[in-house]
């Protein structure tokens, strides 16, 4: 799992998923199916690339300091 | 509220913020520890919500519903890619000490300082209304905030704008452009900003939770739920607003993703502020966190403003509206500062970027281009802080000009879509690396250029400033340049449109004009560091911690005064400072520990070579320059290296010690290759002046060789033809030189005689040279040539014959001229030989035939006797005559000439011609139509002719052609080589040809040699060609032979022409000898011709004193000199000529009557003047009767 959050190319695909479901013309769903559908649609996405991004830079630090503490150990 | 309690307000604000940044700047523990944190870093990205966020998100939303998440939501992805992408350009801001995007985008591009000044003007145009609109936000939420009737409102509004400007100016310079190094961290700054980023999402929050409670609390059920069905409201939940709205959300959306990094200020905070690449980390979520926070209520602020029946004109300000109109004020307040915070910290962000950009790419080069402007450059400081003041004031004019305009409103977006032009250059530094500076400038300048046109002026336009005909016509009339449907494009809305062609333009120019022209060896280098910065490992960290950082004004004063103990106080600063600019840190106070290092060790260098090593060791670590703590981190640092290095300390000593000698070795090659080198281009050079003059000397040979007249050849022993020139290929008969050397296996082949060619090649065999030697060659036609050769043996290593040199002399035609004039010679010597033979022969002929006619006398009628005299005569008249032939011959016998006409003389003997050739024979007679004369004896021509006419006949047996032909013929010196009888001038040519036998070429030499003939025995004399030969030569004429066998003979007769008349010939006419009684002096040196001519003289009464010889002539004339009438003397005597007794006795009687006798023709007119007009000469022999008649001629011509 670590392994998976730390692959740059997970960071890439995540901006590729963003850039499809947050544009037209995926975005006309929401939209067309009425209420409050856009608003949520893009909110809860934004929430969800945020704490994406939460968990693949936390990663991404440990995999640093991690990196830190062997070369200072060597 | 109170004007004073705003202003309170405001003041204290600005106060918090000035002691925070302040507290920063001075290193408090407490606050430096804060402003370290990645938080800050996070907050600091947060001035990119600018009072558009905070008061024009909620009007965008309850105007055109969410398409206002655009603004935030492109960041947020752009985010994904910042480890890859900012990271990049956080180390190349270390690397190459990056001050802006103008900067970051020129260092890649050559370091072009057009290309920064480029993208400073774009900067500048681009956000200076951006500024503008922060003024306005302020304004007109302080308008909002202060009621017009309150007292002093008018002031505080009318001069808050100048008072923001100085309070703005002042933080900018206090805490943004202090020092003039622009690298250096602007944490009291930063952290300011975060505080203010902290602040206006509290105050939105709080205004949000505020309209949100009022928004749903007391409604009634469905209420929500009614908000979609409201028209008011209903659109507030749309992303698409009209039948373009997705095109535009798109477009945000992009335009959003590059403004994060590439608007100037956001390029500060997150590239040149960034103190580690591993707060990036942290601010990739915390960042989207804060936007997302800080637009959680936009929604339920801008439907509450909705429905509390604040108009949506005024929805920009539903914010503040919402607690004013609530009576809230200290909310209201509270929101006021929030907004100004916004407002306050994206200018003075902006201002302090752009200041640095204008100072470093516009006015910097100007001050160097123009010399009254260079002393600016000592005071850089002062042009930052009052570009500062600039920028803040016209963005503050720019607010007070353009009001709310269209312009001002849509700045925003119209900013976004100027910064987005940076995008293709900015991102094709960091992953493209055959991006040129040309590409570079062409796409910007296209892109912005489409920018200006389609969305700025446009929008200058919609705000009144100019006239509405471009847009709705084009420029001149031209409807496909209209800039909102440029090229006819209508699909998109303005800001698509403007995005989608700019951006065309943008990357198409820029891709395009880098292929096309490259870049240079420079940019790509350049451009491969930019692409592998991640890969850079240096011994020292790019990322420079701010731990590592140390103060260094003191310790530079230290090293001067250690420096003045041996140099000049001058000298010691110029040292110090040459070393700062060498490492690239003039004008910084605080430098990394390891640079501090590397300059406290350079200046050691530069002491050793005044006071040696050790010395300067000493010099310098006598004083403590850094400090114990100081000490420990260097330490730190050096062991931080030595680990990232992965070696023990004597491993590293080990390759230090053998990198050392491996570099001694390697600058010793170097500069034996140096030295090789050098060698090396000397040698070229010698071998290039060498190879000039060999080419000059090749020409030279070539010259000498292709001109030659002639003939060079050089030949292989075997005989052949390596080498020969154009002349030698024209003498043997070859078209070109190639020719012959192709189609000539072998030069031997030449020779015609194989005696010449066998001694030829034994000499050059023998290694001898041949000089002169004269050959009979064959041509390529087998025409026989006489060649003059001289050659030269090449003999090899073995001293065999190895090649041969040679040149040839054509002289065939000298040839030709020798063997004439060696039968002229021939002929010359017979005719003189057989000249004195008939000569000796005529005098005792003249004997026999004298006494004969005595003897005749004598005889009487005796039948019988004068029978046996007549045959005597006969034979005797024979002799004569064949010796008179002889003498014709030699041109000794007289001829008497006059003016005769050629044509007629012919023409007058055709008849004659006619009867000796017969029937058989045609003759064909051609006269020249011009009239020729020529001085000749006319029965001397005539027997010319018909001797050749004889010969014609006997040549054509069986019939033939015999024709005869005249034409003038002018000779030249040189065609007269051989011919000492002619001279040049004017000729007649008369050519005798038959179609006869011919003949060979041997009887062809012979022709003329008395007695030679063809014709059996007693058929011919042979002396016939040769009396010819001796007629025309005595004619001083020339007569040359050509025949072939079996097809004829031509005969050519050249006698020299003269201009005068035809006189009539006179006969001669036969008379009776007459005797006399004169008394004759007779000088005969042969006794029998005297003893006969006195016998017949004094039969005839005349009385004779004879004389043997000149001298005894003499003798008897003194004596006798009275009696003698006349002189009967030979002209060749011994001892005294007849000619010589003749002049004697002139002397004494210069009437003498005289006739000379001779056998000599030649004698008596060339040497002895015997044509004289009153001398006489009877030729030998003379019958009687002649003698008689002529001496009786002589005695009665009258004196």
């Amino acid at each position: 799992m670590r392994t998976a959050w730390n692959n740059k190319h997970i960071a890439l695909l995540v901006f590729a998923a963003c850039m499809f479901f947050l544009n037209w013309p995926f975005v006309t769903i929401p939209e067309d199916n009425g209420r409050f559908g856009a608003v949520l649609h893009l909110f809860l996405l934004w929430a969800i690339a945020i704490a994406f991004l939460r968990f693949y830079c936390r990663s991404k630090i440990k995999e640093l300091e991690a990196t830190e503490e062997k070369d200072e150990s060597l | 509220m109170s004007p004073l309690i705003i202003i309170l307000a405001i003041f204290f604000y600005s106060a918090l913020l000035f002691s925070v940044a302040y507290a920063v700047e001075k290193q408090s523990p407490f606050f430096l520890k804060i402003s370290r944190s990645p938080v800050v870093y996070s907050l600091s990205l947060a001035v990119y919500c600018t009072s558009w966020t905070y008061y024009g998100s909620v009007g965008s939303a309850a105007n055109s519903g969410l398409s206002f998440l655009g603004v935030y939501l492109g960041p947020t992805m752009m985010i994904f890619l910042w480890w890859v992408v900012l990271r990049r350009m956080v180390l190349i801001k270390d690397n190459y000490r990056i001050t802006s995007i103008a900067d970051f985008i020129s260092a890649r591009y050559s370091k072009s300082q057009t290309l920064a000044a480029l993208v400073t003007l774009m900067a500048l145009i681009g956000n200076m209304p951006y500024i503008a609109l922060q003024f306005a936000a302020i304004k007109s939420t302080l308008t909002l905030l202060i009621p017009p009737e309150t007292t002093g409102s008018f002031w505080l509004i009318g001069h808050f704008g100048p008072l923001s400007v100085v309070l703005m100016t002042f933080f900018t310079v206090m805490f943004g452009a202090r020092k003039l190094d622009p690298t250096e961290r602007h944490r009291g700054m930063m952290t300011a900003i975060s505080l203010e980023s902290i602040i206006k999402l509290l105050a939105f929050s709080a205004c949000g939770i505020f309209a949100t409670y009022s928004l749903i609390h007391g409604r009634p059920e469905g209420f929500l739920s009614s908000l979609l069905t409201n028209p008011d409201t209903a659109n507030v939940f749309r992303i698409s607003d009209g039948e373009n709205g997705y095109a535009t959300w798109t477009t945000i959306l992009l335009l959003s993703m590059s403004a994060i990094l590439f608007l100037p200020r956001q390029f500060h905070v997150a590239v040149v502020e960034n103190s580690s690449t591993k707060n990036i980390l942290s601010a990739m979520w915390q960042f989207p966190l804060y936007m997302l926070l800080i637009n959680i209520f936009v929604l339920p602020i801008a439907l509450y403003g909705i429905i509390s029946g604040i108009p949506l004109s005024s929805a920009d300000t539903y914010v503040l509206n919402i607690p004013v109109s609530h009576g809230r004020h200290w909310l209201a307040l509270f929101v006021f500062i929030g907004g100004f915070s916004a407002a306050t910290s994206m200018i003075m962000i902006a201002a302090m970027t752009m200041s640095t950009m204008l100072v470093n790419h516009l006015l910097l080069p100007l001050f160097n281009v123009f010399r009254p402007l260079a002393a600016m450059r000592r005071n850089l400081l002062g042009c930052r802080w009052l570009s500062i003041l600039c920028i803040l004031s016209i963005g503050y004019w720019f607010q007070t000009k353009l009001g709310e305009s269209y312009a001002l409103v849509n700045m925003g977006l119209i900013s976004f879509a100027a910064v987005i032009q940076f995008a293709p250059a900015a991102l094709g530094a960091l992953f493209w690396s055959y991006g040129s500076k040309l590409g570079a400038i062409s796409g910007l300048a296209a892109g912005f250029s489409i920018w200006l046109y389609t969305l700025l002026i446009p929008a200058f336009i919609k705000s009144g400033l100019f006239s509405t005909a471009l847009l709705d016509n084009g420029p001149w009339g031209l409807h496909f340049l209209r800039p909102e449907h440029l090229f006819g494009l209508n699909a998109l809305p303005p800001l698509p449109h403007t995005v989608f062609w700019s951006l065309f333009f943008n990357i198409g120019a820029f891709i395009l004009v880098s292929h096309v022209f490259g870049q240079s060896e420079e940019e790509h280098a350049i451009a491969l560091d930019f692409k592998h910065i991640t890969q850079k490992k240096t011994a020292f960290s790019t990322e420079s911690q701010e731990d590592d950082l140390i103060d260094i004004e003191r310790k530079i004063t230290i090293i001067h005064s250690i420096l003045n103990d041996y140099f000049s106080p001058q000298k010691s600063e110029e040292i110090v400072a040459q070393k700062l600019a060498d490492m690239s840190l003039l004008g910084r106070t605080r430098i990394p520990i390891l640079d501090f290092a590397e300059l406290l060790r350079s200046i050691e260098i530069i002491l050793a070579g005044s006071i040696g090593a050790a010395m300067a060791h000493r010099a310098l670590n006598r004083v403590h320059i850094l400090t114990q703590n100081e000490k420990t981190r260097l330490s730190k640092a050096y062991a931080e290296i030595l680990s990232g290095l992965n070696l023990s300390p004597r491993e590293l000593a080990e390759k230090i010690y053998f990198y050392r000698e491996r570099e001694q070795l390697l600058t010793t090659h170097g500069k034996e290759l140096e030295q090789r080198i050098r060698e090396n281009e000397q040698e070229i050079e010698a071998r290039i002046q060498v190879e000039k003059t060999l080419k000059a000397t090749e020409q030279q040979y070539h010259s000498i060789f292709d001109n030659a007249l002639e003939g060079i050849f050089q030949a292989s022993a075997e005989g052949r033809i390596l080498a020969a020139n154009p002349a030698m290929a024209s003498i043997m008969g070859y078209p070109s030189s190639a020719v012959m050397m192709r189609e000539v296996p072998d030069i031997r082949l030449h020779f015609s005689e194989i005696s010449q060619r066998d001694s030829f090649f034994r000499r050059l065999t023998a290694g001898k040279n041949v000089e002169n030697f004269e050959i009979q060659a064959v041509d390529a036609g087998g025409k026989i040539l006489w060649l003059n050769i001289n050659a030269r043996p090449s003999l090899d290593s073995q001293g065999k014959l190895d090649l041969i040199e040679g040149i040839v002399e054509d002289i065939t035609e000298k040839k030709k001229v020798e063997v004439q004039l060696q039968q002229s010679q021939k002929m010359e010597a017979l005719g003189t030989l057989t000249g004195g033979i008939a000569h000796d022969f005529n005098n005792i002929l003249t004997a026999i035939i004298g006494y004969v006619n005595l003897l005749q006398m004598k005889i009487g009628n005796d039948a019988v006797l004068q029978s046996y005299a007549n045959e005597i005569l006969t034979s005797s008249k024979r002799a004569a005559t064949l010796t008179k032939s002889l003498l014709a011959f030699s041109r000794k016998q007289e001829i008497s000439t006059k003016p005769v006409n050629i044509n007629d003389c012919i023409k007058n003997f055709e008849k004659f011609i006619a009867r000796i050739i017969g029937e058989d024979i045609d003759l064909l007679i051609t006269p020249s139509p011009e009239e020729m004369i020529v001085m000749a004896d006319s029965s001397q021509l005539e027997q010319v002719l018909m001797n050749l006419a004889t010969n014609a006949r006997d040549a054509m047996k069986t019939g033939g052609m015999l024709s005869i032909t005249t034409r003038p013929a002018t000779l030249s010196p040189r065609d007269i080589r051989a011919h000492s009888s002619l001279k040049p001038g004017r000729h007649v040519e008369i050519a005798i040809s038959d179609t006869g036998c011919g003949m060979d070429e041997a009887t062809r030499l012979r022709i003329f040699e008395p007695f030679f003939t063809t014709k059996e025995v007693g058929k011919g004399t042979g002396l016939g060609l040769s009396i010819l030969y001796g007629i025309v030569k005595q004619h001083n004429g020339e007569i040359s032979v050509y025949s072939e066998v079996g097809k004829g003979t031509t005969f050519k007769i050249y006698l020299p022409t003269i201009s005068s008349g035809i006189e009539n010939l006179e006969m001669h006419k036969d008379l009776p000898p007459q005797g006399g009684s004169e008394t004759i002096l007779l000088i005969e040196d042969d006794s029998s011709l005297r003893k006969l001519e006195r016998s017949i003289l004094e039969q005839y009464g005349y009385t004779i004193i004879e004389a043997e010889n000149g001298e005894e002539a003499l003798e008897q004339f003194y004596e006798n000199q009275e009696a003698i009438d006349c002189l009967l003397l030979d002209v060749i005597m011994p001892r005294k000529s007849g000619k010589e007794v003749y002049d004697e006795i002139r002397k004494s009687n210069p009437g003498i009557k005289t006739l000379f006798t001779s056998g000599y023709t030649a004698d008596i007119i060339h040497k002895h003047g015997i044509l004289e007009a009153h001398l006489h000469f009877l030729p030998k022999p003379a019958t009687p009767s002649e003698l008689l008649r002529k001496l009786r001629e002589v005695l009665d011509q009258k004196d």
